[in-house]
């Protein structure tokens, strides 16, 4: 009856007049595709530009980029190094946090909604700020937790070091590889309808038969899109291969793509764009599978007759509670600790200084008025952000997994390959929209340009978290609402927001977090009116001035966390209550 | 009407609400460049009687003041350290004029690449540019720069005898729009470098007469594989000007410089703070290469840890030379300034006893670094450090990165430096 009612449902949609639908479609692929694809082709077609120049002179065009670049001698090595720092990452993070969101949503292990806030607060805090934190602990000169062991009669030399690529694979464990996975699956998990379990278990299948032979296979949507936005992520790991990498001599992809724009003098845009257009391939890899996997058979698990239910872990419920309090501290406390401590160290990581502490790096931020103009820009484009995108991604989603409207594939198509090229990149080619387009060059510069890219900038994210979660929510609730006369607004509001409410919360806080962290995709639009927060933070790390940069991160922090909390108490209020 | 009938009618009004919004943008607006400010011309004060030259300088300044504080804004561009070092010189400016100065931020290459951007799109929204030449031969090479000398008018700046060696310090090729105005003496070793106190004896530096003893036998036996050493440009640009210091001295050249950067099997850095921490913290005896390493430990050893700057012995090292050359030490001005009258005030004042007294005084002083000494002789030297001040009168035979035509030079040291580093480190 049920999948009837979906049925009529698509079928109704399927049946809006074609040209309505059609005109509808076509609009949204070019201002999506204009503000998403253009500026990839703009860089794209630069890197057939062999002048030393693109902003001036003749144009030469030619394959020179194309051969210089995939000539670079030390491409295989840095592709060989992305690969095992990704795959290391992916095998001990995928495991961890797969049974971290089961545990959460589908037990009854203490204060799980506690736990889960913490593992967005760990999400929220920048990858510069934990990866800094972890250098101050682990420095094989000053990292605290050396300093400590080597107090110790018999350890000499303290046995951590962070520039290493056991080091790398802790910091990413460490920043967001365990605590995204964990925040995209958990909703997922929580979703399920428990009836299913229980039927499984009055089959006579055990907890863990049941989990792996029940519950996985209906995660394999969620999961195959968490995988599929790592995978799109394998070239494009930055920053902490760039802090940690470097001084080693240990590079990868990305960080050979920076040095070609940033270490060349003029930057060599082309090749850098050849470069990253590897990424292309993997877009191209990642589309087919995904929609392979997202249409081959369904994964409702939300329907009319959905019923919430938790298991019972019993006496274990304590230990594992416990285990995963230690995690969530190594996650958050420790690397926050560590950074508002050394914000006020006199220099970070040095303990036998005199005077160990000082106020004089506060003063210094505080005073400085490019603070304040950064958390001014800040706040404003995060709130945007935050409230915009959402609706936006889930509107996106909407029309790819319930409709039937022509052309969604090149929209799946748009959505994906826009997180493609790497930030360093697409601002550049954000750069170039914003001032070849004349009705467009008016915002240049502007908070407006800014608001534009953050709004976009989380999409493919955003879009696909929400089909995900489209595809758990079976039609017939809303068709059920609709028979019993609720407006379509109605519906929406009574119905589908509370059912959808962590889903748009965790997009809220993804795109809030996203926006306030944005350093590459703006940093070419914002005016000197217009600096961000992180932008300042920048500004101070690249400039030696770490404990500044510490508490810009610090504050960055604080005020995410603060609205994490505030925004899971409102949601989970309108929420599926377990 | 169903839900998703009303849901696709609804977005679908509200995409092409949007889409005609930035059509109407698009058709309604000016599809050509920004328009290029005219400079107000400063209003001129009515003669009453023929004017003393100083009387008429003060009125056309006076002017000048009123009609940069009517544009209300200055904008600078600058990247990376010059940015942030040139902060205070320009708050005092801001408060005395009234005039709203914002300074860019982001790497020198981002500022750069934007300029070069906003131009080329005839967009032009920067007043002042401060960056090394290597930069600003990029917006020079664009036509993007104009001459400065029309601009100068303050009687303290156009007045060549009150700047050293009665000259401008022109860092461009055309000797036009790039100025320098502050470079430091070198009078201890052209190598810089810094130690840890507890792995560096007294009798070690004691030995060290002259820069060839970093490659002396007993040097080599004690501190090889103990040493570490700032990667070359474009590695890393902490040590850039070094490099091209030490190739381009007379007494030491590019031989030495690679045999310098083999000879002690040294470790490679491209973070200055790092490379502090790993000297103060007893993992290496030495840091070469960069100034901010060397003025990092000598700042720590103010702290009382085991470091220090080193400094040759009086009189043991070579001969005190001049080096300018630096993001924080020059300065242009792009064409067509949205603030042309602020420019100008800004650029005279820069420049003018008042301004220079105040780079003395306030720029670059975090963390006890040194301003850079400005290059007119009638200013106080501030905050400069001694030992980089010029003795009044003496004009130094050599100058290093005094010459426009030297950054073709700098150019080709740091890739022959480069060179010898990717080989050491088998990048190639």
């Amino acid at each position: 009856m049920a999948s009837v009612a979906a049925a009529r449902a698509i079928a109704t949609v399927g049946g809006l007049r074609p040209r309505r639908s059609t005109y509808f479609m076509a609009v949204l692929l070019i201002v999506l595709g204009f503000f998403l694809i253009y500026p990839i082709i703009l860089i794209l077609g630069l890197s057939f530009n062999t002048a030393e120049y693109i902003w001036f002179g003749e144009r030469e065009w030619g394959l020179a980029n194309w051969r210089v670049a995939w000539e670079e001698p030390r491409l295989l090595r840095a592709l060989g190094n992305t690969l095992m720092v990704w795959i290391l990452v992916v095998v001990i993070s995928f495991p961890i946090a797969t049974v971290i969101a089961w545990t959460l949503a589908r037990t009854n292990i203490p204060f799980s909604n506690t736990l889960e806030v913490v593992f967005w607060v760990s999400f929220m805090m920048p990858g510069l700020a934990t990866t800094l934190s972890w250098i101050m602990l682990m420095d094989p000169s000053i990292g605290l937790f050396n300093k400590l062991l080597e107090r110790l009669p018999f350890v000499e030399e303290g046995p951590f070091n962070i520039f290493s690529v056991p080091g790398i694979i802790w910091a990413h464990l460490m920043a967001n590889g365990i605590s995204t996975k964990v925040m995209l699956l958990t909703p997922a998990f929580r979703n399920m309808d428990s009836r299913l379990e229980e039927q499984a278990r009055v089959g006579g299948a055990g907890n863990l038969q049941t989990m792996m032979r029940v519950t996985l296979p209906l995660m394999i949507s969620p999961m195959v899109l968490v995988f599929s936005l790592q995978l799109l992520r394998i070239l494009s790991g930055f920053e902490i291969e760039y802090l940690l990498g470097t001084p080693i001599g240990f590079f990868v992809y990305s960080t050979l793509i920076y040095e070609l724009v940033d270490a060349n003098n003029p930057p060599l845009y082309g090749q850098a764009t050849v470069l990253a257009s590897l990424t292309l391939l993997v877009v191209a890899l990642v589309i087919p599978v995904q929609r392979w996997v997202s249409h081959r058979r369904r994964y409702t698990t939300i329907t009319g007759q959905f019923k919430p239910g938790l298991l019972d872990l019993g006496k274990f419920k304590w230990v594992i509670f416990g285990l995963m309090a230690g995690l969530l501290i190594a996650l958050t406390l420790l690397p926050a600790a560590t950074l508002t401590v050394g914000s006020f160290m006199n220099r970070i990581g040095y303990f036998n200084i005199d005077p160990l502490f000082s106020m004089k790096h506060w003063d210094f931020v505080l005073a400085d008025n490019f603070f304040w103009v950064g958390l001014r820009t800040t706040l404003t484009i995060s709130i945007a952000a935050a409230i915009g995108s959402p609706l936006l991604f889930m509107i996106l989603a909407y029309i790819l997994v319930r409709t039937r409207f022509a052309g969604r594939i090149y929209l799946d198509l748009v959505i994906w390959t826009s997180a493609a090229i790497p930030g360093i990149l697409s601002g550049l080619g954000l750069l170039l929209i914003f001032l070849g387009t004349p009705g467009l060059s008016f915002l240049f510069g502007t908070v407006f340009a800014l608001i534009i890219v953050v709004l976009l900038q989380g999409n493919t994210v955003g879009v696909n978290i929400s089909k995900g979660v489209l595809l758990q929510v079976g039609a017939e609730i809303e068709e059920a609402a609709r028979i019993a006369g609720a407006s379509w607004t109605r519906t929406f509001v009574r119905i589908m927001i509370p059912v959808l409410m962590p889903t748009l919360i965790l997009l809220a806080m993804i795109n809030f977090v996203s926006a306030a962290g944005a350093t590459s995709s703006v940093v070419l639009l914002a005016s000197r009116e217009t600096m961000t927060l992180s932008l300042v933070a920048l500004d101070y790390a690249t400039g030696d001035y770490l404990e500044e940069a510490a508490i810009v991160s610090v504050i960055i922090t604080l005020f995410t966390t603060v609205l994490v909390f505030a925004a899971r108490w409102r949601g989970l209020r309108m929420s599926v209550q377990h | 009407m169903s839900f998703t009938d009303r849901f696709a009618r609804f977005t679908a009004l509200v995409a092409l609400a949007v889409a005609a919004a930035l059509l109407t943008v698009a058709c309604g607006s000016d599809p050509t460049a920004t328009p290029v400010p005219t400079p107000t011309p400063p209003p001129q004060a009515t003669p009453t009687s023929t004017p003393t030259p100083d009387e008429q300088f003060q009125a056309d300044w006076d002017a000048l003041i009123k009609a940069a504080q009517d544009e209300g804004k200055l904008v600078i561009a600058a990247g990376g350290s010059g940015a942030r070092d040139s902060r205070p010189v320009w708050d005092v400016f801001q408060d005395k004029f009234g005039v709203e100065v914002l300074i860019t931020t982001g790497t020198s290459n981002e500022v750069v690449q934007r300029l070069l951007a906003e131009q080329s799109a005839q967009r032009y929204e920067v007043d002042l540019f401060m960056m090394d030449i290597l930069k600003q031969n990029q917006v020079i090479d664009a036509n993007g720069l104009r001459e400065l000398e029309p601009l100068l008018v303050h009687p303290e700046v156009t007045d060549l005898s009150l700047w050293y060696n009665n000259q401008y310090l022109w860092a461009d090729v055309d000797r036009k729009y790039v100025l320098g105005y502050a470079a430091i003496v070198n009078r201890d070793s052209i190598i810089t470098a810094g130690y840890n106190t507890d792995m560096v004896s007294e009798e070690d530096i004691e030995r060290i007469m002259v820069d060839q003893d970093f490659v002396a036998p007993w040097f080599v036996e004690k501190f090889k594989g103990n040493v570490l050493m700032m990667a070359p440009p474009p590695y890393s640009t902490a040590g850039g000007g070094n490099y091209y210091t030490i190739a381009k001295h007379p007494s030491l050249g590019r031989e030495f410089l690679k045999e310098f950067m083999t000879v002690l099997d040294s470790a490679w850095e491209t973070d200055n703070r790092r490379a502090c921490d790993f000297v103060a913290q007893g993992k290496y005896a030495w840091a070469f290469f960069g100034s901010n390493v060397a003025q990092c430990l000598d700042e720590l050893s103010e702290s009382g840890l085991p470091t220090a700057e080193f400094e040759m012995e009086a009189g043991a090292g070579q001969e005190p030379f001049l080096s300018g050359g630096s993001s924080a030490m020059q300065i242009s001005s792009p064409i067509n300034p949205p603030h042309p009258n602020a420019a100008q005030l800004a650029l005279n004042w820069l420049l003018s006893v008042e301004g220079q007294t105040a780079n003395n005084e306030l720029a670059n002083v975090r963390d006890n670094r040194y301003p850079r000494p400005s290059l007119r002789n009638d200013v106080p030297p501030g905050k400069t450090d001694p030992d980089q001040r010029r003795e009044p009168g003496v004009i130094y035979e050599l100058c290093i990165e005094c010459n426009p035509n030297e950054h073709i030079e700098a150019i080709e040291i740091y890739e022959y430096a480069q060179g010898i580093y990717e080989e050491i480190q088998g990048i190639n």
